[in-house]
C-alpha cells in the first residue's frame, strides 16, 4: 500500500475503579483512504492499549452502537473517516450528555426508559384476527412516517441536544421522533394513549428548537421536525378539548 | 448489578463548545431586542394617552442619534430572528406534497423569504404614497 500516514488520536481515558475524572490519553495510528475513525480505535486496542473500552457492532452505520464525538462533534465512529482529519489530529471523546461508564463506553439506561415511555409499537383498539390479512396502507399513508422510522437509536442526537444534558427528564429528540412516528401511522390507534407525554414538559414542550440533532443525524430522520411537528399536535390537542367530548386525539 | 461508579461531565460554558450553539444562543438574544422595541412602541402609545406635549416630546426622542442607531442595532436583530424562524419553519409544518412529490425545505423557506421581501417592499411604497 503506497498510502500509508499517521495521525494522532486523543482519547478520553475514565476508569471508574481507580479514576476521579477523565483524562486524555495521545496514540499515533496509521492509516490510508479507507480507515474509520473506528478503525483507528481498534488498531489502538490491538496494537497499543488492550484495556480501551467503546462499543461497535455492524461498522457499517446500521446498528447505531458505535457514536463517539469526534473533535466536539457527535459521529458513527464506522462512518467518520481519519483521512477526513489528516493534517490535523482527533480528539474522541464518549457521547456528550451520558454519564461515562467507562473509557468510551456511556451509560444508555437513561435514553431506554424513555424509549420505552413512548410506546413505540403499534396499537389497536381491537386486534383484527391473522385470518381478515394485514393492515393495508396507501403511498402518502406510509411517507408521513417513514423517516422516523429510519432511526437506528444511535443517540447522537441527544448529545447534540443542549436541553438535554441541562435537564435530563426531556425526552428528547429520537425517543420523540419515534413517538411521532407511531401517531403519524395511519395503523396506530395508541394516540390518545402517548399524547400526556407530548404535552408534557418532558415532551415535546422541552425542546426550544436549537436544531442541531437534525444536522448530526447519521440516516436523515430529522428529529426536529417530529418534536416541532409534536408541538403543533399538542397545541390542536389542548384546544380541541373544549370542542370534543373526548378530546381531541384519535380523531 | 453493582452500583456504576459513572462521571457525568459538566455543562458549564456548552454554548461555546459549537458555533451552531452560537448561531442558537444569539437568535435567543434577538428576542431581547424585539422585546426592547416592543416597549418603545409602548412608551410611544403611554406618551399618546398624556396629551400633545408628551407625544411631541415622545417623537423628538425617536429621532435623536441615540433612538436612530437603536432602531437600527433592532432592525438587525430583527431580520436576523426572521431569518431564523424562517429557516426552521418546514420542521413544524407537516409535509407537502404537491403531484405526488414533497416540496423541499429550501423551496418552502425561499419563497417565506421572496414572499416578506415583496410584502416590505409593497409598505415601503405604500408609506411612500400617503
Ligand atoms: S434520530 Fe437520528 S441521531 Fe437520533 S438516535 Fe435516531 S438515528 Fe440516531
Ligand atoms: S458500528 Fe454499527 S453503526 Fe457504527
Amino acid at each position: 500500500m503506497p498510502d500509508r500516514r499517521e495521525i494522532d488520536i486523543e482519547v478520553m481515558r475514565y476508569n471508574p475503579e481507580t479514576d476521579s475524572e477523565p483524562y486524555i490519553q495521545s496514540f499515533r495510528v496509521p492509516f490510508d483512504e479507507d480507515t474509520s475513525v473506528l478503525m483507528g480505535l481498534q488498531y489502538i486496542k490491538d496494537h497499543l492499549d488492550g484495556s480501551l473500552t467503546f462499543r461497535w457492532s455492524c461498522r457499517m452505520a446500521v446498528c447505531g452502537s458505535c457514536g463517539k464525538m469526534v473533535n466536539g462533534v457527535p459521529k458513527l465512529s464506522c462512518k467518520a473517516f481519519l483521512r477526513d482529519y489528516y493534517p490535523g489530529k482527533l480528539r474522541i471523546e464518549p457521547l456528550e450528555h451520558f454519564p461515562i461508564v467507562r473509557d468510551l463506553a456511556v451509560d444508555q439506561t437513561d435514553f431506554l426508559e424513555k424509549l420505552e415511555a413512548v410506546k413505540p409499537w403499534i396499537i389497536r383498539k381491537d386486534e383484527k384476527p391473522l385470518s381478515e390479512g394485514t393492515y393495508l396502507q396507501t403511498p402518502e399513508e406510509v411517507s408521513s412516517y417513514l423517516q422516523f422510522s429510519s432511526c437506528i437509536n444511535c443517540l447522537l442526537c441527544y448529545s447534540a441536544c443542549p436541553q438535554y444534558g441541562l435537564d435530563n427528564s426531556f425526552t428528547g429528540p429520537a425517543a420523540l421522533s419515534l413517538l411521532h412516528r407511531y401517531n403519524a401511522d395511519s395503523r396506530d390507534e395508541g394516540k390518545s394513549e402517548r399524547m400526556p407525554l407530548v404535552n408534557s414538559e418532558e415532551g415535546v414542550w422541552g425542546c426550544t428548537l436549537v436544531g442541531y440533532c437534525s444536522e448530526v443525524c447519521p440516516k436523515q430522520v430529522d428529529p426536529a421536525a417530529a418534536v416541532n411537528r409534536g408541538k403543533v399536535n399538542s397545541t390542536m390537542d389542548y384546544f380541541l378539548r373544549f370542542l370534543t367530548p373526548r378530546g381531541g386525539v384519535d380523531s | 448489578m453493582s452500583a456504576r461508579n459513572t462521571y457525568v461531565r459538566p455543562m458549564s460554558g456548552w454554548y461555546r463548545r459549537n458555533p451552531h450553539f452560537l448561531a442558537y444562543m444569539l437568535r435567543e438574544l434577538t428576542a431581547v431586542f424585539l422585546a426592547g422595541y416592543a416597549g418603545v412602541l409602548l412608551a410611544g402609545v403611554i406618551a399618546l394617552t398624556r396629551g400633545p406635549d408628551a407625544y411631541a416630546a415622545f417623537r423628538e426622542f425617536l429621532s435623536s442619534p441615540l433612538s436612530v442607531g437603536l432602531h437600527v442595532l433592532i432592525f438587525i436583530a430583527a431580520l436576523y430572528n426572521a431569518y431564523t424562524w424562517f429557516k426552521v419553519s418546514p420542521k413544524a409544518m407537516p409535509p407537502i406534497v404537491l403531484a405526488g412529490r414533497r416540496i423541499p425545505d429550501r423551496v418552502i423557506v425561499g419563497s417565506q423569504l421572496v414572499a416578506c421581501v415583496l410584502v416590505f417592499v409593497a409598505m415601503l411604497l405604500l408609506a411612500g404614497m400617503s
